[in-house]
C-alpha cells in the first residue's frame, strides 16, 4: 500500500532496493515476472530465434513458397474455424438445456459434457477410428460402409467433442448471470421466445460466442494428438511439426512451422484477450436478479433437448467404447472380455509410465498452485504500470500451443544457463515438471484472480491497520479465504498435467515416460487396446485425485461463501 | 441543532498528537491529474474527537487514508507526536481504522477477530484473553465470542469492528463513515455509544462523515472540507454560529444568504447596506470587499401584520424590520418553517420552534398572511463567499 510514486522520484533504484521498499509485493512481482519470462517468453523466443537462424532461413525459403505449406496452413485455419463453430454451437446447446430447461437428467448431462475435460483429448480419436473408420464398428459392421473417417471429418468430430466443454462452461456462466429482468421486460413488451432470443439473448451472448469461437480455434489448431492419429492425408501445422521432429529430426523445420502456428494463435488469442474479455465482463458482472425461467415453448424446447441428448449420447458412445476397448481382447475384432490390457498398464510396461506421470504431476501441481497464487496476488493487488501486460503474459502458457512450449523448452534448456546457475534440463524430469507447470499455470491464475477479486480490499487494509505485514495478511486472511478456489485450481492443474500431450511429447526420454506419450505411441503402432487401457487408467487416476483432494481440502469451502457475503 | 457550547476539558496549550502540514494529494488517473487534496494543514489534539465533514468527493477519505498510511501524500508531512511518519508503513503506525464495511474477517470468530491485532503483536495468551474480555464487555458483546461475523446483527458487527481496533490501544482511531450502513434508529444509538466509548477510553479519534447531524452530535471539533480544501475548523457551535465561509454556513444547517455591501469599516464594526437599509455589524475580520450576509432561519422572528404593503423595510435599535407575506409553510414537528416574501421580493426562510407551554399552533401566521420579519444585527454574519 505504500509507495507507488516513490520509485519514480529516485533515479532508477537498484532492483533489490526496490524490492525491499515494496516488501512482499515487490518480491512477488519479481518472482512472477521471472516465472513468466523464464518459462514462457524465453522458450518461445528461442524458437523464433531458431527459425530465424541461418538454417532456419533456408527452411523458410524452401517451405514458404511450397504448395504443401500453403495447403497445410489453409487446412489448419479451416480446421480451427470449423471446430470453433461446431464446438461453440454444441456448447451453447448444452448450456441452454442446462440453464434454461427443466429436463430431469440435467445433472447427468452436465457430467457427461465435462468428461472430455478429464481425459486426454486424443482418446476420442482412437474411439472415432474404431467406431467410424475403415473397418469401424458402426460404419462397416452396422452400415456396411468402407468409409474413411481420417481427415477433416474425423478431426472435426474428435476436436469438437474434446473442446466443447470450454464453450459449455463459458455459456453456462453467462446464461446463469443473465439479468432475467431484462428478458422479462422483453416478454412484458409482448415478445415471442424467438423474438426475445434474437433481440435480447443473442446480442448479450454475442461476446461469449465470439469468445468461445476464438478459444476453440486456438485449441483446435494447437492440438497434436488428434492431428497425428486422425489427420490421415489432411496435413495441419501441428502434425507437420510432429513429423519434422519425430520423423526427420529437423528442429529448424519444426521451428519454422512453429512460428507459422504461433502467429495465428497469438493473434487470435490476443484478440480474445484484449477485445472480448472486457466486453464480456460488462454483460456478465452484477448479481443475477432472478432465476432464469425454463423455456416452455415446445417448438424450441424439443429440438434443444433432442440435440443435447444426441450430443451426450455421442460422448457416452465414444468414451464408453474406449472402456470397451480397454477390457476386450482385440478392440473391435475380438470382444471377449479380458484384463490383460489393464494389467499390462498396471503391472507391465505401463507401470513405470503410470508412476512417473503421477509423480511428476504431483510435483508440478503444488508448484503451479503456488506460482499461480503469487502471480494472481500481484495482478489483483494494485494498479501498477505493466499490470495488464503481466496479466496477459500469465495466460500465455495456454495461448502458445503446447507443441511450441515443448520445443521451446527443449531449445532453451539444452545447455547450462547463467553460467551454470540453471543446469542443462533437457532429458531430466525437471523439464517435464516445467512443462506441466507452464500449461496448468494460466488456469490456476484465473481461478485465483477470480477468488481474490471476490475479497474486498478493505479486509487486507483492516489487517494491515491492525499491525499485520503484507505477508502476515496474506497468510492469515487471504489464504484461508481463497482456499476453496485454490482447491479447484489444484484439481484442475493436476488433471491438466496428467492429460496433456503436446508440451511433453518432445521432452520424454526413456528414463521418464509419460502416459499420454505412451498412449500416442501405442495407438500410432496400432495397439489400440493398450492405448485404450492406458486412457482408462489415466482417467481413473484423475478422478481418484479429485476425490482425494476434495476429501482433504474441500471441507473448508464454507469460508468462501462467507467471504462473498461479507464483502458485498 | 444549536448544540450547547461544550466545555473544553483540556485547558491552556493543547498538545497535538497528529500534525498535518501542507499535505497535498494528486491522483494520476487515465483521464489526467486529479488534485484530491490541496495543501491541508491540521492539528489533531490529544484525546479529542475530531470529525472531518464535507460533501461526497471532497477528499475526506483520502485524508484519512493518508493518516493511516494507506496512501502517500504527493507533498507535505504527516507527523505523529512530533515525528514525521511519511515513511512509516501503515502496519507500523499506532493507528487503527474502522471501516464503513466493517471489514470483519469472515473466517474468524468474534473473539479471533478482536484478538487479531494482539496476536499479530505476539501478545501473551492470557493477556489476550483478558484484554479481549474487557473490551467485549465494554462493547456489550459478551457471549458472542464463538459466533462468526455473518451470525451477527449490523450493530453487533459494527461493535466488533470497533472492539477490534480499540483493543490494540492505538494512539489514534480512524473512522471512515462507520455508521452509514446502519438504519436511522440504530445509527443514532450507535452514535452515542461510540462517543461514550471514545470518551471512556480517551482515545484520540478522527471520524469521517458527510452527515452534519452526526458531526454536530459527536465531535469536540469539526473540520469542514470542500473540494480538497479545509474551509473551517472549530467546535460544533462555532462552526454553526460563526461559519467562516458561505460554504460552511450553507452546508451546516440552513442559511439565508443576503447580498450586502460595506459602507464603512471602523473600530465599532462594519457598516453595511442590506435590504435597502443601513446597519452596524460585528466585523469578523479578514473580509475584503466581496462578502455576503448569512442568516439562520431560527433568528428570524415573525409577527402578524395586517397590511404589509403600506410599510417599508426599516432598521431600528439594530434590528431590521421587514414586512412581507408568508408564501409557504412546512410543518416539521418540533418546528415550523416559513418561506416569507419580503416587500422588495427577497425570499427569507424563518424557523419557529414549538412548545406547548409557550404557544399554540393557532398563534402562528398562516399561508398568505402578512407578517413582519425581525432580525437582530448580531444574527447577520458576514462571510466570504469563497475561502
Ligand atoms: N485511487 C484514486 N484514484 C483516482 N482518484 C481518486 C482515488 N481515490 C479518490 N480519488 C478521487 O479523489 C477525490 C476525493 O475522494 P475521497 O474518496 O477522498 O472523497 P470522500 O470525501 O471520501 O467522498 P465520499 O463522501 O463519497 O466517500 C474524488 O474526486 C475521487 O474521485
Ligand atoms: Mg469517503
Amino acid at each position: 500500500m505504500t509507495t507507488l510514486q516513490r520509485p519514480r522520484r529516485t533515479p532508477v533504484a537498484p532492483l533489490i532496493r526496490r524490492i525491499r521498499a515494496q516488501g512482499a509485493f515487490g518480491l512477488a512481482a519479481f518472482v512472477s515476472v521471472m516465472i513468466i519470462v523464464g518459462f514462457v517468453v524465453y522458450p518461445t523466443a528461442e524458437i523464433i530465434g531458431r527459425s530465424l537462424g541461418a538454417d532456419g532461413q533456408t527452411e523458410w525459403d524452401r517451405l514458404a513458397g511450397a504448395n504443401k505449406t500453403v495447403s497445410t496452413i489453409r487446412n489448419t485455419m479451416i480446421l480451427g474455424a470449423l471446430v470453433g463453430v461446431i464446438g461453440t454451437i454444441a456448447g451453447l446447446v448444452m448450456a441452454l438445456v442446462q440453464v434454461r430447461t427443466d429436463v430431469r437428467f440435467k445433472r447427468t448431462l452436465h457430467l457427461i459434457t465435462l468428461i472430455p475435460v478429464i481425459s486426454p483429448p486424443f482418446a476420442v480419436a482412437m474411439s472415432v477410428l474404431t467406431l467410424f473408420g475403415r473397418s469401424g464398428l458402426i460404419s462397416k459392421e452396422l452400415f456396411g460402409l468402407r468409409y474413411d473417417i481420417t481427415g477433416l471429418d474425423g478431426l472435426l468430430i474428435a476436436l469438437s467433442i474434446s473442446f466443447m466443454p470450454v464453450a459449455y462452461l463459458n455459456f453456462v456462466g453467462m446464461l446463469q448471470a443473465f439479468d432475467s429482468a431484462l428478458e422479462e421486460a422483453a416478454t412484458d413488451l409482448g415478445g415471442t421466445l424467438t423474438y426475445r432470443f434474437r433481440t435480447v439473448i443473442l446480442p448479450l451472448l454475442a461476446p461469449g460466442i465470439a469468445n468461445s469461437f476464438l478459444l476453440l480455434f486456438v485449441s483446435a489448431i494447437a492440438d497434436l494428438g488428434n492431428a497425428v492419429l486422425l489427420g490421415g492425408g489432411y496435413d495441419v501445422l501441428a502434425s507437420r511439426i510432429y513429423l519434422a521432429i519425430i520423423g526427420e529430426f529437423n528442429l529448424d523445420k519444426a521451428a519454422v512451422f512453429s512460428v507459422m502456428l504461433l502467429v495465428p494463435s497469438l493473434l487470435v488469442f490476443g484478440t480474445q484477450y484484449f477485445w472480448l474479455r472486457k466486453r464480456e465482463y460488462i454483460t456478465v458482472t452484477g448479481k443475477p436478479v432472478g432465476e432464469p425461467k425454463p423455456i416452455e415453448q415446445q417448438s424450441v424446447r424439443l429440438p434443444l433437448v433432442g440435440s443435447a441428448t444426441v450430443i451426450a449420447a455421442s460422448i457416452v458412445l465414444i468414451y464408453g467404447y474406449i472402456v470397451v476397448g480397454a477390457f476386450t481382447k482385440v478392440w473391435n475384432i475380438n470382444f471377449s472380455p479380458t484384463f490383460d490390457n489393464i494389467l499390462l498398464v498396471l503391472r507391465g510396461a505401463g507401470r513405470e509410465a503410470l508412476f512417473d506421470t503421477i509423480r511428476l504431476a504431483l510435483i508440478a501441481t503444488p508448484i503451479s498452485a503456488i506460482a499461480g497464487l503469487i502471480i494472481a496476488f500481484v495482478i489483483t493487488q494494485r494498479d501498477f504500470r505493466g499490470r495488464s501486460l503481466l496479466d496477459f503474459a500469465s495466460v500465455l502458457g495456454v495461448a502458445v500451443p503446447g507443441t511450441i512450449i515443448g520445443i521451446g523448452l527443449l531449445l532453451a534448456y539444452n545447455e547450462p544457463l547463467l553460467g551454470g546457475l540453471i543446469p542443462e534440463l533437457t532429458g531430466t524430469a525437471a523439464i517435464l515438471v516445467l512443462a506441466f507447470t507452464i500449461r496448468s499455470l494460466p488456469g490456476v491464475v484465473r481461478v485465483a484472480v477470480g477468488a481474490l477479486n471476490q475479497l474486498s480490499g478493505t479486509l487486507e487494509e483492516a489487517s494491515i491497520s491492525l499491525g499485520a505485514t503484507q505477508a502476515q495478511t496474506f497468510r492469515k486472511i487471504i489464504l484461508p479465504l481463497i482456499r476453496p478456489a485454490m482447491f479447484s485450481g489444484l484439481v484442475w492443474s493436476f488433471a491438466r498435467s496428467m492429460t496433456s500431450l503436446s508440451p511433453i511429447i518432445f521432452l520424454v526420454t526413456p528414463q521418464w515416460r509419460i502416459m499420454t506419450a505412451q498412449i500416442l505411441n501405442e495407438a500410432d503402432q496400432g495397439r489400440f487396446g493398450n492405448a485404450a487401457a492406458y486412457s482408462v487408467v489415466l482417467v481413473t487416476v484423475v478422478l481418484f485425485a479429485i476425490g482425494v483432494l476434495a476429501a482433504t481440502t474441500g471441507f473448508r469451502s464454507d469460508a468462501n461463501a462467507l467471504a462473498k457475503r461479507s464483502s458485498s | 441543532m444549536t448544540a450547547a457550547p461544550s466545555v473544553p476539558i483540556r485547558t491552556s496549550v493543547e498538545s497535538s498528537v497528529v500534525e498535518v502540514s501542507g499535505v497535498q494529494k494528486v491522483f494520476d488517473t487515465k483521464r489526467g491529474r486529479h488534485e484530491a487534496l490541496k495543501s491541508i494543514d491540521l492539528q489533531i489534539h490529544d484525546g479529542e474527537f475530531l470529525t472531518i465533514l464535507g460533501p461526497s468527493g471532497c477528499g475526506k477519505t483520502t485524508l484519512l487514508r493518508i493518516l493511516a498510511g494507506f496512501e502517500q501524500p504527493t507533498a507535505g508531512v504527516v507527523a505523529l507526536d512530533g515525528e514525521p511518519i511519511n515513511d512509516v508503513p501503515a502496519n507500523k503506525r499506532p493507528m487503527a481504522m474502522v471501516f464503513q464495511s466493517y471489514a470483519l474477517f469472515p473466517h474468524l470468530t468474534v473473539f479471533e477477530n478482536i484478538a487479531y491485532g494482539l496476536r499479530i503483536a505476539k501478545t501473551p495468551r492470557d493477556e489476550i484473553e483478558e484484554r479481549v474480555g474487557v473490551v467485549m464487555s465494554i462493547m456489550d458483546l459478551a457471549g458472542l465470542e464463538q459466533r462468526l461475523p455473518t451470525q451477527l446483527s449490523g450493530g453487533q458487527q459494527q461493535r466488533v469492528a470497533l472492539a477490534r481496533s480499540v483493543v490494540i490501544r492505538p494512539r489514534v482511531l480512524l473512522f471512515d463513515e462507520p455508521l452509514s450502513n446502519l438504519d436511522a434508529r440504530l445509527r443514532e444509538q450507535m452514535r452515542s455509544e461510540l462517543r461514550r466509548i471514545q470518551q471512556q477510553l480517551g482515545i484520540t479519534s478522527v471520524y469521517v462523515t458527510h452527515d452534519q447531524t452526526e458531526a454536530m452530535a459527536m465531535s469536540d471539533r469539526i473540520v469542514v472540507m470542500s473540494e480538497g480544501r479545509i474551509e473551517q475548523v472549530g467546535a460544533p457551535h462555532e462552526i454553526y454560529r460563526r461559519p467562516a465561509t458561505l460554504f460552511v454556513a450553507d452546508f451546516i444547517g440552513k442559511a439565508n444568504v443576503l447580498r450586502a455591501s460595506a459602507l464603512k469599516r471602523s473600530s465599532e464594526g462594519l457598516s453595511v447596506s442590506v435590504l435597502g437599509t443601513h446597519l452596524q455589524l460585528h466585523d469578523p475580520g479578514g473580509l475584503d470587499e466581496d462578502f455576503v450576509l448569512v442568516l439562520r432561519p431560527e433568528d428570524v422572528t415573525l409577527t402578524p401584520l395586517d397590511s404589509p404593503n403600506d410599510r417599508n423595510i426599516t432598521a431600528k435599535d439594530r434590528h431590521i424590520q421587514a414586512p412581507g407575506w408568508v408564501r409557504r409553510i412546512e410543518y416539521l414537528g418540533a418546528a415550523t418553517q416559513f418561506t416569507v416574501e419580503l416587500n422588495d421580493g427577497t425570499l427569507l426562510e424563518a424557523m419557529r420552534s414549538h412548545s406547548l407551554a409557550r404557544d399554540s399552533v393557532g398563534d402562528l401566521p398562516g399561508e398568505g398572511d402578512g407578517v413582519l420579519a425581525m432580525v437582530h444585527a448580531d444574527a447577520l454574519l458576514a462571510v466570504k463567499p469563497r475561502p
